[in-house]
């Protein structure tokens, strides 16, 4: 029974995010891919910033708020129906080629790999020291309180070590999964994880089919499902996963945004954007990177298109995430609390040791048990196609990555931990942040070598315009 | 070739997909693995609706060998109890790990605990080769008896 109420949240959250693109491209098409991973990536950012806003008011996640997301969600499917503005599912964006055949064996291969995932983490119960100290402990808060009057725990200085004031997401959307079930049950609470945790795979599908073929794309896709670090964190019950999950929705629409400027690809990287600043404290650092650089080659661009862009880019994200950054402006901090840490001279002093960490996390990229040959290949790919640069939603998503390793590597410069500690336990998990990133350039570079691919449009490349090398995709 | 590499690398008898076929199949080693987690989740289910107090004794006030043991009991207890609360230190006292717990030696009066309604003590003590082990007792009703012990379980 738990199972089935737990299944019937997650196929809320779907239908939240199917409504939520139908309102963003009314009367457009979307492909199956589009159904499974971007419709569900959108629903949960959604319903996890509804649950807190909710709670904000004063109702702890409770089944009523569950019934009342699900009543709304209906009555606007049904208003868009009959005005003809949902969203149309179609099987396949683009005719099948000579060759796609073989799709198969990577879709198979994806297939299995995240089955496994799921398999191991629904045979445990939250056994990751973080999922259940951080992330469970707060979905646990949540469930039973609301966040007005502000929860005991908040201000608990011997809980310092489940981080305060880490942001809610993921605690939320678990919280409402025990609302649905009526328990707490963290076992088949896991489900929520692996549902955010699977959705990376179909997110990078995505933003690889946007310029690149059916089977290159899959082919990558089946890459990150079988990665040993997939296999280690998934499931899991942290955040990082879904904290890249977001992030490759909001950097896939700041390309298309750059490239295109598109409104509806703006309203997309701005809600990633802000999903992503609400499941980690990096997630807000990312954010703003997105902003930053939509701003830059708008400044670039000078056409006041850009700018505006820009401008509602900041709104967007600030008016999405104010609730958020105003209620938690009170915790208390760790003692890492890099945030302040990052703005501080603090930075400076610590250059120095830069020439530890930079080193390691090199060396980070070459273990081959845990990222296979992942980096080595997107290297070469981007070598070969290096055409590609040219293109400024190409340079822009280069620049983010390495602000995104950059900013990385400051944390660590300032971590209070011994260095030769903590990397080591927690490289593999903040480089999985740019792993939409690095699959992204490995696809749009691999693209660059690929010609003659005639544009279909669906879901915010309706209107693009055609180009004979690198041409729009997507499936 | 990446693919097949990385195929290749899950078929590895230490591979992360044999580890999780190991845990779906409760494999031995993987039931030895979970024995901590099911250890804490049990003495968190023996309390009842009462708070409970985490004590060092011994050398496990001092041997840092007990660090890493008592930030897992902390943390998957507190974890286990909530919305009750297992109390090591007093709540302005920041705890992070295991360190800060064994640094405060934290002793609260008997009315402290009358009106944080810690109900019961976990005591953590190591053995002479270092290993921790637990004691549970239940405290007395409040107009004060000696404590009885409740359960004595395993080194974690």
């Amino acid at each position: 029974m738990a199972l089935l109420a737990c299944c019937s949240y997650l196929l809320l959250i779907v239908l939240v995010g199917y409504t939520l693109l139908s309102v963003i491209h009314p009367s457009s098409r979307m492909t199956i891919v589009q159904l499974i991973g971007l419709g569900p990536a959108a629903g949960a950012g959604t319903m996890g910033l509804l649950l807190f806003w909710a709670s904000l008011i004063g109702f702890a996640p409770p089944r009523n708020v569950l019934a009342i997301v699900g009543v709304l969600t209906l009555a606007s499917l049904l208003v868009m129906k009959k005005m003809n503005r949902l969203a149309r599912i179609k099987i396949l964006a683009t005719d099948w080629k000579k060759g796609d055949g073989w799709v198969v064996v990577p879709l198979v291969i994806t297939v299995a790999g995240l089955a496994m995932i799921a398999a191991g983490a629904l045979s445990t119960p939250l056994v990751e020291w973080d999922a259940f100290a951080i992330w469970g402990f707060k979905a646990k808060v949540l469930t039973h309180e609301a966040l007005r009057p502000t929860p005991a725990y908040f201000h608990d200085l011997t809980l310092s070590y489940s981080h305060l004031d880490y942001p809610l997401m993921v605690p939320f959307l678990t919280a409402g999964a025990y609302a649905a079930m009526g328990t707490v049950d963290d076992q088949i609470g896991k489900l929520v994880s692996v549902f955010l945790d699977v959705l990376l795979v179909p997110m990078v599908y995505l933003g690889l089919r946007w310029k690149l073929r059916r089977l290159p794309a899959a082919c990558l896709s089946a890459i990150l499902a079988m990665l040993p670090v997939m296999f280690r964190y998934g499931g899991g019950g942290c955040a990082d996963l879904p904290l890249a999950m977001f992030y490759a929705g909001s950097i896939l629409y700041v390309a298309r945004w750059i490239d295109r400027q598109q409104w509806p690809d703006l309203i997309l990287a701005i809600l990633f954007s802000a999903f992503a600043a609400f499941t980690k404290n990096e997630g807000t650092v990312l954010a703003l990177m997105n902003g930053a650089i939509i701003l830059g080659f708008g400044l670039c661009g000078g056409r006041r298109h850009r700018w505006a862009g820009a401008a509602a880019f900041f709104t967007g994200l600030l008016a999405l995430d104010a609730a958020w950054l105003i209620w938690s402006r009170s915790l208390p901090h760790t003692h890492e609390d890099y945030g302040s840490k990052l703005l501080s001279s603090l930075v400076v002093t610590h250059l120095p040791r830069l020439k530890e960490i930079v080193p390691a996390m090199l060396v980070q990229t070459t273990e081959f048990h845990v990222w296979g040959l992942l980096w080595i290949m997107a290297g070469v790919l981007a070598l070969l196609g290096w055409r590609a640069l040219a293109r400024p939603y190409v340079l822009a998503l280069w620049i983010l990555l390495g602000l995104q390793l950059m900013s990385y590597a400051l944390a660590y410069s300032v971590t209070p931990w011994d260095l030769a500690v903590v990397m080591p336990m927690t490289l593999d998990r903040l480089l999985l942040h740019t792993v939409p990133a690095v699959f992204f350039l490995a696809g749009w570079h691999w693209a660059e070598l690929e010609t003659g691919h005639h544009h279909v449009g669906t879901i915010g490349t309706s209107s693009a315009t055609e180009t004979p090398v690198h041409a729009q995709q997507t499936d | 070739m990446v693919l097949v590499h990385l195929c290749w690398l899950q078929l590895r008898p230490e591979s992360e997909l044999h580890q999780i076929c190991a845990v779906a199949t409760q494999s031995t080693a993987s039931r030895a693995a979970m024995m901590q987690y099911e250890q804490s989740d049990r003495i968190a289910d023996r309390t009842g609706n009462g708070n409970m107090l985490l004590k060092l004794a011994g050398d496990a006030k001092t041997n840092p060998v007990v660090e890493n043991p008592l930030s897992f009991i902390y943390y998957r207890i507190s974890y286990a109890l909530y919305p009750r609360r297992m109390y090591v230190a007093p709540a302005d006292k920041v705890i992070n790990n295991g360190w800060d717990i064994m640094r405060i030696e934290f002793n609260p009066s008997q009315q402290w605990l009358q009106e944080h309604d810690v109900r019961f003590v976990l005591t953590l003590d190591s053995d002479n080769a270092g290993k921790a082990t637990l004691r549970l007792e239940i405290l007395p009703p409040r107009d004060g008896q000696a404590g009885m012990p409740a359960a004595r379980s395993g080194g974690n």
